[in-house]
Parts: C-alpha cells; sequence; structure tokens
C-alpha cells in the first residue's frame, strides 16, 4: 500500500537524521531529570510545563510529575515550570552534573488566602499542544455548577465542544459524538460518563488530578476512538499527612480522604453518592422531570408513530421513582525506590432507577373506578474498572510503564406490565467488558528527540440483547455479541531540530481479528514558534475505532442506543483529521484559532428501515454511510488579574450521508450546530469568587413531520402513521443560559470550609430539548421538552488544613 | 476593570436579546403527488383489497379523511405474468383483479406497481404459510356478569379461552374475533359501561397462545377467531418508532417510491360461543 509505505519510510528518515544527528554533541553536555510536586501535599503533578529557557527545549512532566533533558549544553540553565492552578517557577541550575531535581509549585489558592493579586486563576489552560486543552480540578469551583464541580461540564466551555447539552455530560468534540471519545482514567477506558441521565459526569472531581482533553490530532499512543482523547489522572494524595474533606449538596454527599504510606506513597479514598433515594430535594424534583421522565404516568395512550385515532385520554397514576448514583475511586500509589513508581487504581459507579409500582385504584373523570396492575420498571446502569501500573525510569534517558486494566460497562432495562400489549414491555442488556495490556517506552537517545514507543492489546467483550414483551410473551428481540481482539504497535518521535520547531512524527498499527485487516494510521503534527508570542501549528492523522455505539431508532423505551463491536455486520468508523491553527499568547492574554475538517466513514445506525428482504436478521439492520465535519474555533482568555475567564466561539458543520436514508442525500447530523459562544468570567474579591458562564447556541437539526395517513388493520380499526420530511430538514430554536455562582471560603486553625451558591439558568429560558408529536391527538398534538429552568442550589464543603 | 465588566455586560446583554426568539413550531407541506397503497392479498382468495388514497396535511383534524386515488394504474405480478387491476365499483380509490386466472396460494411471491400521474411505486411481498396446529381450549365461555372491570386487570379475571397454535420461528401472528350473530346480545358490562369494552383488539405477537376474556369481547353469542400468519412488513406498521423530534422517522414500509403497505396473509379460524 502506497500510503503506508511512505508513512513507514519518512518515520525511519525522521529517526536516522534526527537521532544518528546529534550524537556527536559535545562530550561536557549533561542531562537534566528531575519531579515537579505540589508544594503543599507534595503530591506529583503531571502535564507540568517545563521549560529550558533560552534553550528553545521543553516538555511536559508524566504521570508521577517525571521529567528529563538530555544532552543539555554547558553552563548555568534557567528551568521554567508551569502547571494550571500553581505559581509558576523558575529555578536556577548551577553549571556542572546535577542530581535528579524536585521543584516544588505552590498552589494559587494559598496565594489567595494571602490576598495577592496577580497570581493566575485560570481554570482552563489551551493550547500548550494542538487541539489540546488542560483542566485544573480543584479551580472548578469557581464556575457555576448545580450543587458541585464538574469536570465534563467545565469541558463543555470551550470552543469545539457542544455546551449545550443539559441532558448529557457526554463531549460532543467538533461534529463526533461522546461514544467517539477514548476517556481513560487511570489508564481504564470510561464508556459510560453520566450520572443521573446525564446530568452529572460520572467523575468526581474531588478524586481526579489532572485532565487533558485531546480534540483531535492526538498522538499515536492513543487508538481506538476517532473523535478525541480525555485522559484523566487521578489524585493520589499527600505521601507526608493524613488528609480528610467532606461535601454536601442538595443531592448528594462525598468524602474524600487521603492516608500517606510510610512517605513513599498514598492511598486515596473517595466517595460520593446521592442521597434521592431517601430525602427528595426540590432540586432533584425538577432535575428529575426535567431530563429523567415524568413522574406522572398516563395509563392511555398508543406508540407514537402508529397511535389509534380517537382515543380518549384516561385518568392517571403517580409514581414515586427510588432513585440514587454513587461513585467510588481508589489509588494507591507507592514509589519502592526513586526509579519506581507503582499505582493500583479502582473505579466503581452506578444509577439506579426503580419505577416499579403497585396495581392502584384510580377513578376515570366519568367516575368509574379503575384499578392499575403492578407494574415494574426498573434500571441501572455504570461503570466499574481497575488498572494496575508500574512505572520504571531506566537512568534519565529511558522510562518504562507497564499497565494491566479491567473495565467494564453495563446497562440494563427491565420494563413489564400485566396489561400486555404491543410496546408495553422490555428486557434490555447491554455491556461492555474490556481487558487491556499495555507496555509504554519513552526514550530520548539524543538532544531534540523524545521517541515513545509500545505495544498495546485488548480483549473487549460486547453483548447486546433487546426483548420486546407482550404480556408474558416475548414479541421480537435482537440478540448482538461478540468478542474481539485488538493488537496495536506504534512508535512516534517528538523531534526538536530547532529551539523554535516541534515535529511530531508517528505510526500506530493496529490487527482486528474480527475482521482479519490491520490499519494504519500515520500521525503528523507540527508547531512552529515566529516570534516570542506567536505560534502556528498543525495536525494530520488517521483514526480508527472498533467498539461503537449505535442509535437504535426503533426503540421506544429503555435506551436508545448501545455499544457493538464493529464486525461482519457494521464497519468499524474511520476518521481523517486535518487541524491547522495559530495562537498569541503573552504572560496575561491568550488568544488561539483553530481550523479543521475530519472526513468520515462507517457512520452508522440501527434502524429496521435497513431491511433488503423479507425474514432478513435483525443483526443485519445497519444503515451504515460517510460523513464529514468542518469547523473554526476562536478563544480569546484573560489568564491572571482579578478578572479572569475567555470568549469562545465556533463555527461548524457535520454532515452524513447514509446508504439508502434520506432518499441517499446527505443531511445534518443531529449534534450538527452552526453557531455556538461562550463567555467564561471569574472575578476574585476579597474570599469571594464570583463565576458566570453564559453558554449560546443556534438551533440543532430535527426532522420535521410533512404528512399524516392512516392504514386500515385487518381487525378494521384506523392505525394513524405520519410521513416525515427530509431528515433533520429543520431547526429547534436557539439555546442559551446563564448561570453564575458565588463561592467562600473560611478557614480556622484546623479546618476550611467552602460554601458555594450557584444558579443555574438565571433568566429561566425555556431552551428545547426536543418535540413531541402526538398522533393519538387530532391534530396532532406538538409538546416542547424543555431543559432546566431557572434553579438554584448550595454545597458545602469541608477539610482538613 | 470596570469597563471590562460593563462591555461584557453589554455584549451578554445583546446575545440574549439576539437570541431571543418565540419557539414556533412549523411543519413541512406534503407532497401533493404522494399516495398510499394498501394491498392486502389473502391466502385462498381473489385479489380485491387494493386501495389508493392521498395523504393529509400533518395538521389535520380527525373529520378530515384522505382522498381516494380514482385513476391510478395498478399492476399485479406474479411469475413474470402480469394482471392489470381495475377499479371497484361503487368505492372509490378501491381495486380488484376482474378476473379469475389469480388465486392467491401459500408460497406466491407477488410485485405490485402503482402509477398515479407521473409517479409509480413499486412493492413485494411473499404469502406466508398458513397457521398450523389451531385449537382452543373450551368451545365457550360463561360471563361472569357481576364483574367489575377495571383498567388493565385482566388478570384478575380469571378464566377465559386459551388459543394456542405451533411457532417454533417466533413469527408473527395476529387474531382477529368476530361475533357471528346476525343480532347479538350485548353482554352486561357492554351496555354498562359504554365504550369501554371494545371490540377485541390484537396487535402482532410472536408467540404462540392467547387468552381470549370476556372482558374483551361485547356480545353474546358464536364467535369465529381467525388467526393470521402475518408478514414482518405487516408487524413493521405497529412498532412503536419514538416519535420525537430527536430522531422522527420514516416509519418502515416495504412501498418504494409511496407510502403504505402491500402484504399477503394466510389464516385458520376456530369458534367458540359466549354464554
Amino acid at each position: 500500500m502506497t500510503g503506508r509505505g511512505a508513512a513507514w519510510r519518512l518515520l525511519t528518515t525522521m529517526l536516522l537524521a534526527g537521532v544518528v544527528g546529534p550524537m556527536g554533541l559535545p562530550a561536557q553536555s549533561r542531562d537534566i531529570r528531575g519531579v515537579v510536586r505540589d508544594s503543599a501535599n507534595h503530591e506529583a503533578l503531571p502535564n507540568a510545563f517545563v521549560n529550558l529557557v533560552g534553550a528553545g527545549r521543553r516538555t511536559l512532566t508524566d504521570e508521577f510529575g517525571r521529567f528529563s533533558f538530555v544532552r543539555v549544553g554547558p553552563g548555568p540553565q534557567t528551568l521554567r515550570v508551569e502547571y494550571i492552578g500553581h505559581r509558576s517557577q523558575e529555578v536556577a541550575l548551577p553549571d556542572g552534573p546535577l542530581e535528579a531535581l524536585t521543584i516544588l509549585l505552590v498552589p494559587e489558592a494559598i496565594e489567595i488566602e494571602g490576598l495577592t493579586v496577580q497570581t493566575s486563576r485560570a481554570i482552563v489552560e489551551p493550547a500548550r499542544q494542538i487541539s489540546t486543552v488542560g483542566i485544573s480540578p480543584r479551580q472548578l469551583n469557581a464556575l457555576p455548577s448545580v450543587g458541585e464541580p464538574d469536570v465534563f461540564r467545565a469541558l463543555q466551555l470551550m470552543p469545539g465542544v457542544s455546551g449545550t447539552n443539559d441532558a448529557t455530560s457526554g463531549l460532543y468534540i467538533r461534529g463526533g459524538t461522546p461514544d467517539e471519545n477514548l476517556v481513560l482514567l487511570d489508564g481504564m477506558t470510561v464508556y459510560h460518563v453520566d450520572h443521573f441521565f446525564g446530568f452529572f459526569s460520572a467523575f468526581n472531581a474531588d478524586a481526579i488530578k489532572d485532565i487533558r482533553l485531546m480534540k483531535g490530532g492526538y498522538p499515536a499512543k492513543y487508538g481506538g476512538r476517532t473523535s478525541s482523547v480525555v485522559e484523566m489522572v487521578g489524585k493520589t494524595g499527600s505521601n507526608d499527612s493524613y488528609n480528610l474533606s467532606a461535601g454536601v449538596n442538595l443531592l448528594s454527599a462525598r468524602a474524600v480522604t487521603e492516608v500517606p504510606l510510610g512517605g513513599k506513597g498514598s492511598w486515596l479514598l473517595s466517595l460520593r453518592r446521592s442521597y434521592t433515594d431517601v430525602i427528595r430535594t426540590g432540586l432533584y424534583d425538577r432535575i428529575f422531570s426535567a431530563v429523567g421522565g415524568q413522574e406522572e404516568s398516563t395509563l392511555a395512550g398508543s406508540g407514537p408513530g402508529g397511535g389509534f385515532r380517537g382515543r380518549g385520554n384516561f385518568a392517571s397514576q403517580t409514581l414515586v421513582p427510588d432513585f440514587y448514583f454513587y461513585d467510588l475511586n481508589s489509588k494507591l500509589t507507592y514509589a519502592p525506590t526513586q526509579e519506581d513508581v507503582v499505582a493500583v487504581s479502582l473505579y466503581s459507579g452506578k444509577d439506579n432507577l426503580d419505577q416499579s409500582s403497585a396495581g392502584q385504584t384510580l377513578f376515570a373523570p366519568d367516575g368509574r373506578e379503575l384499578v392499575t396492575s403492578d407494574r415494574i420498571d426498573k434500571s441501572n446502569w455504570g461503570n466499574a474498572g481497575a488498572s494496575g501500573r508500574w512505572s520504571r525510569r531506566w537512568g534519565s534517558r529511558f522510562t518504562s510503564d507497564v499497565l494491566a486494566a479491567y473495565s467494564r460497562y453495563y446497562s440494563e432495562g427491565n420494563r413489564s406490565n400485566a396489561a400486555g400489549g404491543l410496546g408495553q414491555g422490555f428486557l434490555e442488556d447491554n455491556r461492555v467488558e474490556e481487558a487491556r495490556f499495555r507496555l509504554d517506552n519513552q526514550w530520548q537517545p539524543a538532544r531534540g528527540h523524545d521517541i515513545s514507543f509500545g505495544w498495546e492489546t485488548t480483549h473487549s467483550e460486547v453483548g447486546y440483547a433487546f426483548q420486546q414483551l407482550r404480556g408474558d410473551s416475548v414479541g421480537g428481540s435482537l440478540d448482538l455479541g461478540s468478542d474481539g481482539l485488538l493488537t496495536s504497535l506504534y512508535a512516534e518521535d517528538q523531534w526538536s531540530p530547532a529551539g523554535w520547531l516541534d515535529l511530531t512524527v508517528g505510526v500506530r498499527n493496529t490487527w482486528y481479528d474480527q475482521t482479519g485487516g490491520t490499519y494504519l494510521e500515520p500521525r503528523l503534527a507540527a508547531d512552529l514558534q515566529v516570534s516570542d508570542r506567536w505560534f502556528l501549528k498543525a495536525a494530520w492523522g488517521r483514526y480508527h475505532q472498533f467498539v461503537k455505539r449505535v442509535e437504535n431508532e426503533n426503540i421506544q423505551q429503555g435506551s436508545r442506543d448501545f455499544w457493538v463491536l464493529a464486525g461482519d455486520n457494521l464497519p468499524l468508523a474511520y476518521a481523517e483529521h486535518r487541524i491547522a491553527g495559530i495562537t498569541y499568547e503573552d504572560d496575561v492574554v491568550l488568544l488561539d484559532a483553530e481550523a479543521y475538517d475530519k472526513v468520515l466513514d462507517g457512520v452508522s445506525q440501527f434502524s429496521t428501515r435497513a431491511r433488503s428482504r423479507p425474514d432478513q436478521e435483525l443483526t443485519e439492520f445497519f444503515l451504515s454511510g460517510t460523513g464529514r465535519a468542518r469547523g473554526i474555533e476562536f478563544l480569546a482568555q484573560k489568564k491572571r488579574g482579578r478578572l479572569t475567564g475567555w470568549v469562545s466561539y465556533t463555527l461548524s458543520r457535520v454532515d452524513y450521508d447514509l446508504v439508502g436514508f434520506n432518499n441517499d442525500e446527505s443531511f445534518p447530523a443531529s449534534q450538527d450546530q452552526r453557531h455556538e459562544l461562550k463567555v467564561v468570567g471569574v472575578y476574585q474579591l476579597g474570599r469571594w469568587t464570583f463565576g458566570s458562564t453564559w453558554v449560546f447556541g443556534s438551533g440543532k437539526p430535527y426532522t420535521v413531520p410533512e404528512a399524516q395517513y392512516t392504514l386500515t388493520t385487518l381487525d378494521g380499526r384506523e392505525l394513524s402513521l405520519i410521513h416525515v420530511g427530509e431528515k433533520n430538514g429543520d431547526r429547534l430554536p436557539a439555546y442559551h443560559r446563564l448561570d453564575v455562582s458565588a463561592t467562600r471560603r473560611f478557614e480556622s486553625r484546623r479546618l476550611f470550609y467552602e460554601l458555594d451558591l450557584s444558579i443555574f439558568n438565571l433568566y429561566g429560558r425555556s431552551n428545547i430539548w426536543y418535540r413531541q408529536f402526538d398522533l393519538s391527538q387530532s391534530p396532532m398534538l406538538v409538546t416542547d421538552v424543555t431543559t432546566l429552568g431557572f434553579t438554584p442550589s448550595i454545597g458545602l464543603r469541608v477539610g482538613l488544613r | 476593570m470596570e469597563m471590562t465588566g460593563s462591555r461584557l455586560t453589554l455584549v451578554l446583554l445583546a446575545g440574549i436579546a439576539a437570541a431571543c426568539s418565540a419557539s414556533d413550531t412549523t411543519f413541512a407541506t406534503p407532497d401533493t403527488d404522494n399516495f398510499v397503497i394498501q394491498a392486502y392479498l389473502y391466502a385462498g382468495e381473489r385479489v380485491a383489497d387494493v386501495s389508493v388514497r392521498g395523504v393529509l396535511p400533518i395538521d389535520a383534524d380527525s373529520t378530515e379523511v384522505a382522498e381516494p386515488v380514482t385513476g391510478a394504474t395498478i399492476t399485479l405480478v406474479r411469475n413474470g405474468a402480469r394482471y392489470a387491476l381495475v377499479p371497484t365499483s361503487g368505492e372509490p380509490g378501491r381495486y380488484h383483479y376482474p378476473g379469475t386466472d389469480v388465486t392467491v396460494a401459500v408460497g406466491d411471491r407477488f410485485g405490485l406497481a402503482v402509477t398515479v400521474g407521473t409517479r409509480t411505486a413499486t412493492a413485494e411481498t411473499t404469502v406466508p404459510e398458513a397457521p398450523v396446529g389451531l385449537e382452543m381450549s373450551a368451545d365457550s365461555m360463561v360471563v361472569d356478569d357481576t364483574f367489575q372491570p377495571g383498567f388493565g386487570g385482566f388478570g384478575s379475571m380469571g378464566g377465559g379461552i386459551i388459543a394456542r397454535w405451533s411457532n417454533p420461528g417466533s413469527r408473527f401472528y395476529f387474531l382477529v374475533v368476530d361475533n357471528l350473530e346476525e343480532a347479538p346480545e350485548a353482554l352486561p358490562f357492554t351496555e354498562r359501561f359504554g365504550g369501554f369494552a371494545p371490540r377485541f383488539v390484537s396487535q402482532p405477537t410472536a408467540a404462540d397462545s392467547s387468552v381470549i376474556r370476556s372482558l374483551s369481547l361485547t356480545h353474546y353469542g358464536r364467535h369465529r377467531l381467525r388467526l393470521y400468519r402475518v408478514n414482518d412488513e405487516y408487524a413493521d406498521l405497529y412498532r412503536g418508532l419514538s416519535q420525537d423530534s430527536r430522531d422522527l422517522n420514516e416509519p418502515p414500509t416495504n412501498v418504494k417510491n409511496a407510502l403504505g403497505v402491500f402484504t399477503a396473509f394466510a389464516a385458520d379460524s376456530a369458534f367458540f360461543a359466549v354464554r
């Protein structure tokens, strides 16, 4: 294959030219290595930016805070170290050989307590690498929230990430859908990122140390997804002292404890659980009715899309849902030697909803007494996972990481009703189990070269079963299940031929047993420093996805989508990213613009309308096709001072083209949104922090019904059906929302208290989530289902100082 | 700094003002050329149940009826032989095959072409196997007229007649129960509760049995249960599509270039009495 050969040749040439060339540098050069830690608790800081001032050399610390520069020239040097949420620090290095450095960065919060001004309160740190955003979870309480800080909601405020989805914490990035993002927590894959029907993300901000979002053009180390990567590093806790904090809001309570392990490690345990099954606050009721469903269930009615005309309304009964969610994080980190670190992480999160009801006696409008039947309606979903990691530094130039990880996603639903009838019940079970082993190596053989290479093997077992129940019978079922083995090799060189130029050349090759094919993914990135403050950047790469979440348009109850492995019936997804951008950055301001173009293939949807012949198996009912996403993003950020924040704007478009669908014409994808504007401001006033966010998004597309007609059934009834117009041919009204917050920190000698007051949707905008069309009414009843309105909330966090 | 705050406020207010627009539901205009085919073939019978009608605007109310299409050219195709259908007298929009050389048989594969103006729609179907092993658990049921019916309370009634048939392949079946009396006497709760006890209604089922309870009937007397084996294209009509704007889609149809359904049935019957 020409492209494959060219990529290998390019990589080989780059490696040889770069590695061999600088080997002949003067013998007096030295290596610099060290670790960056938080001064407050000596916790390692991952992804800290380390710059060798004047030498044009820079790097990021690894997950354990480590960095190194090889073959640094003679003479005194200065290191500048920056980490989001911490004060930058410069370290003067004397001439001569150096021991391993330990650099301590001071958290901003400590400075703020002393009312020091001109400090950075940056919550996010964009544009250090192309299409990459970093987030400081510890700073998130400066942003408005509903109860407690949410890491994914904060990411949704960045350009290129949709911020107008109240009903999911999932990230729609540059025209992609949430399942196209590789979400990693300490190396575990997380398949479902939502709590409470998506209103909260499944991650407790108290347990997360660092988040990197790579919106596209990401390195060869990562694979298996076509849109982006969200890499989260769990908090390790303090090596020096015991710590405890706890928080409560109107929905849930949480606690985190950190236990030092003899100065060589730490154990962190965090637990968050909603108490919504015990106490139902007004906030819970508002959110549940907005995103979770209706608590009042109408007994009469018909399956939408096919309804019997002329039915009247009947009495309704009130259901009391029993709902809770929890998540647990545990991370044990231990460094038996200076060169070795071992980490074991556990994660478990679950949502449980029980809307079952016993039969009730009701009175119809005409006074008749009606007896409802017992109803079972239970669903639960969540993730669980574990990872173990050993990292060893073999001197200053070579580091190896071994990771073994297991993760499991499950979604179960069970609804049945003694009344029977089509669509009266279902059983649903979707699960993904993944076992992964990977070896990553980082080698700096010569000045200006940072070579990564490794191997990854993943075994995935994916099952989806759906049974439509009619009374006691099974009236149709779908059973998709398979397992797949993926093995990948990758190599990448981050090469700095000059101080003003960084080139990253990589390749990833994956073998997939379901198709028996190998998939080559070349990756390229360039970062050109035009002047002290101006940077040009570009990236290009190819990406494949082997496990996909497919929308099931034929299911009217339960989950609307399910995970399934690509294989004979379902093509794997493919994307090619092309990105270019420009950045201006000084100490106070950052301006950034990036344009992207993504070519998509293997876009899929499950539909019985994919039937091409009688008696075709349900497993063959997939619609597939191509797509394209294009856009340009702008960001203006003020990083320092009492007032910090940013304004971002995204102009984008994403179209799908499915074979045999929509008259074979392309149509806007459901997540398409032409304009999105976000304004984020944080103002520091003494011990108070005021935050506000305003989000505006132009209307998302939806399909408008065009006509209605009836068919006479075998029993002589009139079945009402609709004929729809062009797929996603119209747009909902624009979405916008203003959130505000005030946070106050109090401190005593041993304790600190943080009080958060937030108002979601301050001016009570009725944003339309979707439109319902009820054909059982005549004329057809159109209902706008809106998202959460004006919602105040309060939260309190207490901890040891 | 104050200037910065003021400007930010202005930007916000301007954005809010620009964005606030009234929510307006609009519907696309129906394609006036579009038409709806309803073509049913019954095994062992002649071709007589084919109709063509227009569509209604989406906001039409229940009093509006779609216009019948009277000028359609309809051709039925079997094994390469073509049979022209003709309008049925006195029933606008309905068509039949006037000859005696076409009787629908199990296993036959039919094609249908309907031309209205310049638009031609096509569809195909296969006549399914007839139900096998239909039997009733009793030949009569006695109605308890003291029963107080509750919504969804069929299970509390007990009794009823069970219809069973063979269905190892979980195929779709459809049950229709008809009263055969010329002047049937209404059951007590039919009169007591008016329309609450409707005519027996069925939906396609992939089960191999069904319970017929007195509450689902309206009159005393002899009844006929007809068990139809139905094809997937008929069952698809009942498949509930989640019709909200997140994924509003065309209901499944086997008609190409128009709307409706072309399908075939094979049936068996059993009889019982209600006393």
